[in-house]
């Protein structure tokens, strides 16, 4: 375990936050959560920004040392840590390279990554000489894991790094992101309430909700189920893992292949025979309990119902879908869920009308 | 020397000692009063405001009584350094420096209070301890008030008048600074020189002023410390 934390407080406002968490030595550890749930003080006390105060309880082991408990506090210098938080905050008196310099500085013999490092996979070269004031939001952001990176030899922390940057920035944050959590040694620890960025990142999850944790485990356990999608609007979906087969030149589609059955995506032509991650929207999920012969469907998996969320006012209803070991969200009218009678076990087809495929490093370049 | 140019000297020598040892002292001050929030801030803060609305005479009355060999702080000199406190030069740098106090914590603690928390939390993430964090990031990020803080410090030393005229005399070599022999050169009618030394004051206050203007103007400095 790369770090073990018992963490019992109470705010003068009456918030309380009641967690046990365990980080293993590697992967994205995801603390997610509505706002206020707590996740973010959590990663604080973590992260030694905050210690709380004498009634509370709090006790973080790393690796065997004590960072805090009732006698002792390792500040947070000491804690060979990377931080980044929702904001940038690069220095605003110096440059980008003289930001990552100051790190540098700040932590100049302790080993872990290495100025060049970092400025290569993160493809800092051209931004180097620019003013923090000068960069774009995603920019910036970029920037501050970098510096965050300098040095770290203990872990990463992230506190909602996509929450204040556009869009477009973010999927691509998200990749740099991404590709880092694969090369480094370091665990990471993410929060944010997007539970895209969670289902795209994540190797194990901690669900957290007024100040305490739900529910936990991993990212295949966890990560489509309807605990984690219920509250999510149009946002519910799933994460799921296929293998890339073949292209279809002809009608420019690429053909997966998803626990023993089969889907087409549209117009990329990818790399053979690598692994590759699709997200499917619950809403563009439909139900039949016969296969459609006539549709212009073109990905149709069979699949058991193993879970309906309990319905609501809201006129529709999510309902979880096995293939074979992964699961697809639905999300389908409370009239439907009547008028098709669907109970758990039962055997039905899931008509899937939008794919998008989250590895776009997968692409091939002819 | 000419009396008047010694007198210069003394004034340089007073404002230098002054600022320097207001940096040492007064910084970690304005830092405590910015970040603090003890109770104790309520009495601390107007205290060391008083010299502004205080008349100089009124400090300088309470001077000439401590700095007195049979006074507590006159004692103490008295037995630390073997020689009495009263009218020396040393007796001016201490007087200054409490005087100057609040022109030199003001616009420094102003300073730290708009520093972003946030660099600072994130110099602590990136390994920085307490003294790299001050001196890698505090210092350059408030610039402006270290020129502003070290200057009025500075300036009002040298026009400092009615606390000398107390606790100083006017020992030439000493105690004698511009403005006390401005007053002597009035007192006996010598306009001719009294007016070189006005006028001479007048002058450097300017361009003291002046440079503090322009280098707190410096286009590279925009934003600094903001949010």
């Amino acid at each position: 375990m790369f770090l073990e934390a018992s963490i019992n407080i109470k705010r003068p406002s009456g918030f309380q936050l009641q967690a046990q968490i365990d980080i293993p030595d590697h992967g994205v550890t995801a603390l997610f959560g509505p706002s206020g749930s707590g996740k973010s003080t959590l990663l604080r006390l973590l992260a030694g920004l905050e210690r709380g105060v004498d009634s509370d309880a709090i006790t973080i082991m790393s690796r065997g040392a004590i960072w805090q408990d009732k006698s002792a506090f390792v500040p947070p210098h000491q804690r060979s840590i990377g931080f980044v938080s929702q904001q940038p905050q690069l220095f605003p008196h110096t440059t980008v390279m003289g930001n990552l310099k100051l790190a540098q500085k700040f932590r100049p013999t302790q080993g872990g990554t290495v100025l060049a490092d970092v400025i290569s996979w993160l493809e800092l070269e051209p931004l180097l000489d620019a003013r923090s004031q000068h960069l774009s939001g995603g920019e910036a952001q970029r920037v501050s894991l970098a510096r965050a990176l300098i040095g770290t030899t203990s872990c990463l922390l992230m506190d909602e790094p996509l929450a204040s940057i556009d869009t477009a920035s973010k999927t691509t944050l998200l990749e740099y992101i991404h590709r880092l959590s694969t090369t480094l040694s370091i665990p990471i620890i993410y929060v944010s309430h997007s539970l895209q960025e969670i289902q795209f990142l994540a190797d194990r999850i901690y669900l957290l909700q007024n100040g305490s944790i739900v529910s936990s485990g991993s990212m295949l356990d966890l990560g489509n189920s309807l605990l984690l999608n219920k509250d999510q609007g149009d946002n519910a979906g799933s994460m799921l893992t296929c293998e890339t087969l073949d292209h279809d030149a002809q009608y420019g589609l690429t053909r997966l292949a998803i626990d023993q059955q089969r889907l087409y995506v549209t117009g990329q032509k990818l790399t053979t025979n690598t692994h590759a991650r699709i997200s499917v929207p619950a809403r563009d999920v439909s139900i039949t309990l016969q296969r459609p012969q006539q549709s212009s469907i073109l990905n149709i998996l069979e699949a058991t119902v193993v879970g309906i969320e309990q319905p609501t006012n809201a006129p529709s209803v999510l309902v979880s879908l096995k293939l074979e070991q992964q699961i697809l969200l639905a999300r389908i009218t409370r009239k439907s869920l009547a008028h098709l009678s669907l109970n758990v076990g039962q055997r039905v087809f899931a008509q899937i009308k939008s794919i998008s495929l989250l590895n776009e490093n997968l692409l091939s370049e002819d | 020397m000419h009396p008047d140019l010694l007198a210069l000297t003394v004034t340089l020598k007073l404002a230098i000692s002054v600022t320097l040892v207001l940096a040492l002292i007064g910084t970690p001050l304005a830092w405590w009063l910015s970040q603090s929030t003890s109770k104790a801030r309520i009495i601390i803060e107007p205290l060391i405001a008083l010299p502004i609305v205080l008349p100089p005479t009124v400090l300088g009355f309470y001077f000439l009584i401590a700095f007195a060999p049979d006074q507590m702080i006159g004692g103490i000199w008295l037995k630390l350094v073997g020689t009495p406190l009263a009218f020396t030069f040393s007796s001016l740098v201490i007087a200054s420096c409490i005087y100057a106090l609040p022109f030199y914590i003001q616009p420094l603690q102003l300073a730290f209070e708009s520093i972003n928390k946030g660099f600072l939390e994130a110099a602590s993430t990136l390994g920085a301890s307490p003294l790299k964090r001050f001196f890698y990031l505090i210092v350059p990020l408030s610039r402006r008030g270290f020129i502003t803080a070290g200057s009025l410090a500075f300036a009002h030393t040298i026009g400092e008048f009615g606390i000398i005229l107390m606790i100083g005399g006017s020992i030439p070599g000493e105690t004698r600074v511009l403005s006390i022999a401005l007053f002597d050169h009035v007192e006996s009618l010598n306009y001719q020189n009294a007016h070189v030394l006005a006028l001479g004051l007048v002058v450097f206050s300017f361009m003291l002023l002046l440079a503090i203007y322009t280098l707190n103007r410096s286009p590279q400095q925009k934003n600094m410390g903001m949010h």
